[in-house]
């Protein structure tokens, strides 16, 4: 246990590939304005759907579905082992750790448009394209990981928990080296069953605001490269960040409503916290899981007061999902990124659309314009349907010693 | 740190539920892969398939629309907690339980049925319940909420790795301490596309469409996979915990490797060694190797020259036991895991069921036939998935 504590876990890379682009600079600059890039659906037929609107990635032509997902992680996750002056083969002692909350749902949805109770039979590529492992094994195999390899699917926490794997495998010393990936694709399936679910806005998101009413998707991949100082050492590489805890629990409640959700949301921040050994003091800075829900966001409200108390109220906290659109199995990993950038440019990005105080949402949720601020914990929260809540504390590179 | 403990065995597989079902099936080495029903020959001709399920047995709620998947998992963990005695809601720390709970396609039969319901609709209503039914992570959401799991909470999706992978997740949290009592394991449901999608990948046995011949894991004359569905749920805790409500452990949990490599038997060999060496665990005290051999050409040659990697002459038994349920997927490391401490609980090593001939450079002891007396611990489990992820997890047993 002690040697597991002790040992560190550092960000030395970073990949994105998002409406916003496919470099960490362009989602960097996005999220530095303030715009918004979601845009009119071009991949596939919205008619039918509540919003046909979302973050689609237009670097990767949008009508083309086989493997979409797989060509994000792919696409993120070479930028973060480049950006860690890495190079395939990786060491042995390295592992993989994706994160997806539909698997190649886009892929494979074409076999439930038709009348599966017919005899013909499915195309090999649509159910091969389906799987929720695939990217990662295939991801592995690119870059020579010699190590474990998993993936997570917990909904919306997917991302959060992901990180969490990869920080456990690292500070136990089973591996020096995690490339986290976390994607998803838009797909008409998930945008008709949240949709469905009343999560869908009609509009904007608006997190935190007055009038918000929902979320919208995005699709991409997120990718981060976690590993032991040690291994850090070794090479020429700008240490980004350091991961210092995570927690990821359920509200044991109900699969889609929401009751309980502010008290287990404040959990998983102070499991965090306390792995983290951080008191609530200290963070100077709060990622929202900021899904524009209407309960959601009130319920993150009250969690955070309940872990910073008071100081609460002194804490910026922000949602860059209107900017980008919820990137699902990639968002905890974005959003983490986005922490990661704060730190490292000293500025705190806006919660644009926001233009309507909730008197009952009454924390400093920058908004709409960027803010200077020097960061050195930040806190990541991500909730979802299926009742989870992960957080994440990651400290700024300034915080660490002996580098 | 504190030692981890199996105190709850839940089964639900085609040759049974429960634990007295399930070892009755082991010492006859009795298959449950079966003809399907004749409406459902178009799709494949045998499966391991659990039949006439009701959950309602195992639940004191009636829940509605829960996918098969989950509603394994949910009677599975059902079993567990009355095999190990145990009720989680008269636990006072409520955030020191938690569930981890894995499937490799989730509830891909309830995704038919949100686009089956809206096609009968005529394209205008969709039904939200079924599209989160199909969540990976439903199973293991819908255990933390009956059992009032607040803590830790993780859900695998990493093909026939999963199971062993989210035992092996429960173990370490365990270990640190960072929860006192786990529900733990994997979940696999058959459906029309999942049927359809491996068949139509070549992976099939031929023999699919008729005769029980079709899945001989570690035979000569084996040609693919028969698949197969079930779940199991391990009730997984700290030994601490255990103790103080006087829980008889059927197991002890000592340590997981992984390893990724297109060489698979090499990545194999590569998973076992650093589970051994990290658990300080000789090749040669081993008492049993449980295998994933699902009557695959080539992954069930690659297991064996791994075990005879490791081994060397060590004279350890080993068996796969995916010919008593067929390849059930993400659920398959977990069910080995179960089906096996069932059968040491008596001291019994499980043969590989509908194995008969093996192969003439195979230099492993492959058991089949008759059972054998396990004469020592721990068992080591390991899966191997296509792609050349592989997995290790060492569980000693403590005889009944």
């Amino acid at each position: 246990m002690s040697e597991a504590k002790k040992r560190r876990v550092l960000v030395t890379g970073m990949g994105i590939v998002s409406a916003a682009g496919d470099s960490v600079s362009a989602f960097l600059e996005s999220l530095r304005e303030g715009v918004s890039c979601i845009s009119r659906i071009e991949g596939f037929n919205t008619e039918g759907l509540r919003n046909g609107y979302g973050g689609e990635v237009k670097t990767v032509p949008p009508k083309n579905s086989q493997g979409r997902s797989e060509i994000f992680a792919r696409l993120a996750a070479r930028q973060a082992v480049e950006d860690a002056s890495l190079r395939a083969p990786l060491p042995l002692q390295s592992g993989v750790v994706a994160s997806t909350h539909f698997g190649g749902l886009r892929c494979g949805e074409g076999a439930f448009f038709a009348d599966i109770s017919a005899r013909s039979p499915i195309d090999p590529a649509d159910f091969e394209g389906y799987s929720f492992s695939q990217p990662a094994h295939m991801l592995a195999a690119e870059l020579g990981i010699g190590g474990p390899v998993a993936t997570v699917s917990l909904s919306c926490v997917s991302g959060c928990s992901a990180l969490g794997v990869a920080f456990d495998w690292i500070r136990q010393g089973r591996v020096s080296k995690v490339v986290v990936v976390g994607f998803d694709a838009l797909s008409f399936t998930v945008l008709a069953g949240l949709g469905a679910l009343q999560v869908i806005t009609e509009e904007r998101i608006r997190p935190f605001a007055a009038n918000r009413s929902g979320t919208l998707l995005g699709e991409g991949a997120a990718a981060i490269v976690l590993e032991s100082e040690e291994s850090a050492a070794e090479r020429d590489v700008e240490l980004l960040a350091e991961v210092k805890g995570y927690g990821v629990n359920n509200n044991a409640y109900h699969f889609t409503e929401r009751d309980g959700e502010a008290e287990t949301i404040a959990v998983a921040m102070q499991m965090a916290l306390d792995q983290a050994e951080i008191s609530p003091d200290e963070v100077d800075f709060i990622s929202a899981h900021g899904s524009g829900s209407k309960q959601g966001d009130l319920n993150e409200t009250q969690a955070i007061k309940t872990v910073l108390g008071p100081k609460a109220y002194e804490t910026p906290i922000h949602s860059i999902k209107p900017i980008i659109g919820d990137l699902m199995g990639g968002m905890g990993i974005a959003e983490a990124i986005a922490c990661v950038l704060s730190m490292k440019e000293g500025i705190l990005f806006p919660t644009i659309n926001y233009d309507k105080s909730d008197p009952k949402c009454d924390l400093d949720y920058v908004p709409n314009e960027c803010r200077e601020a020097a960061i050195k914990i930040a806190l990541k929260n991500c909730s979802s349907i299926g009742g989870c809540n992960a957080s994440i504390v990651l400290a700024s590179n300034e915080t660490q010693t002996g580098t | 740190m504190d030692k981890v403990v199996i105190t709850g065995i839940g089964i639900i597989s085609p040759i049974g539920v429960g634990r007295e079902d399930v070892f009755a099936a082991l010492r006859g080495g009795n298959t449950g892969i079966k003809s399907v029903p004749v409406s459902e020959r178009w799709l494949v001709g045998v499966a391991g398939r659990v039949e006439s399920f009701d959950l309602t047995k195992y639940l004191e709620k009636r829940k509605s629309a829960v996918d098969q998947a989950s509603a394994f998992a949910l009677g599975a963990a059902a079993l567990a907690l009355k095999d190990g005695e145990f009720d989680p809601r008269h636990e006072k720390d409520s955030q020191r339980t938690g569930s981890v709970i894995g499937s490799e396609l989730g509830g891909l039969g309830s995704l038919e049925t949100f686009h089956e319901k809206r096609r009968n609709a005529g394209n205008r209503f969709w039904n939200p319940a079924f599209f989160t039914q199909s969540y990976a992570n439903a199973a293991c959401g819908l255990v933390s909420a009956e059992w009032g799991l607040n803590g830790i909470h993780m859900a695998f999706t990493s093909g026939r790795n999963t199971g062993l992978q989210s035992l092996s997740y429960a173990f370490d949290a365990l270990r640190e301490e960072r929860a006192q009592v786990v529900l733990a394991g994997a979940t696999e449901a058959l459906s029309r596309t999942a049927l359809q999608g491996w068949r139509a990948l070549g992976v099939l046995s031929p023999g699919t469409q008729g005769g029980r011949e079709a899945c001989m894991p570690y035979d000569r004359r084996r040609n693919g996979w028969v698949l197969g569905e079930g779940a199991c749920v391990l009730l997984m805790e700290t030994a601490r915990h255990a103790r103080k409500r006087k829980a008889e452990p059927f197991g002890e949990v000592l340590g997981w490797g992984a390893s990724f490599g297109e060489n698979r038997a090499k990545a194999l060999q590569r998973a076992i060694l650093e589970c051994l060496q990290k658990a300080r665990i000789e090749p040669s005290s081993l008492g049993w190797i449980v295998g994933s051999a699902c009557s695959d050409p080539e992954m069930d040659r690659e297991e064996w020259q791994a075990f005879h990697g490791v081994l060397e002459k060590a004279d350890v038994p080993v068996s796969s036991l995916v010919g008593y349920t067929g390849e059930t997927r993400g659920a398959q490391g977990a069910l080995s895991v179960g089906l096996a401490l069932v059968s040491a609980e008596e001291r019994m090593v499980a043969p590989t069921c509908l194995l008969e001939e093996q192969e003439e450079d195979c230099s492993v002891r492959l058991l089949r036939g008759v059972p054998d007396e396990l004469e020592r611990n721990p068992i080591l489990f390991v899966t191997m998935d296509p792609s050349g992820a592989c997995w290790a997890l060492l569980v000693k047993s403590v005889e009944g």
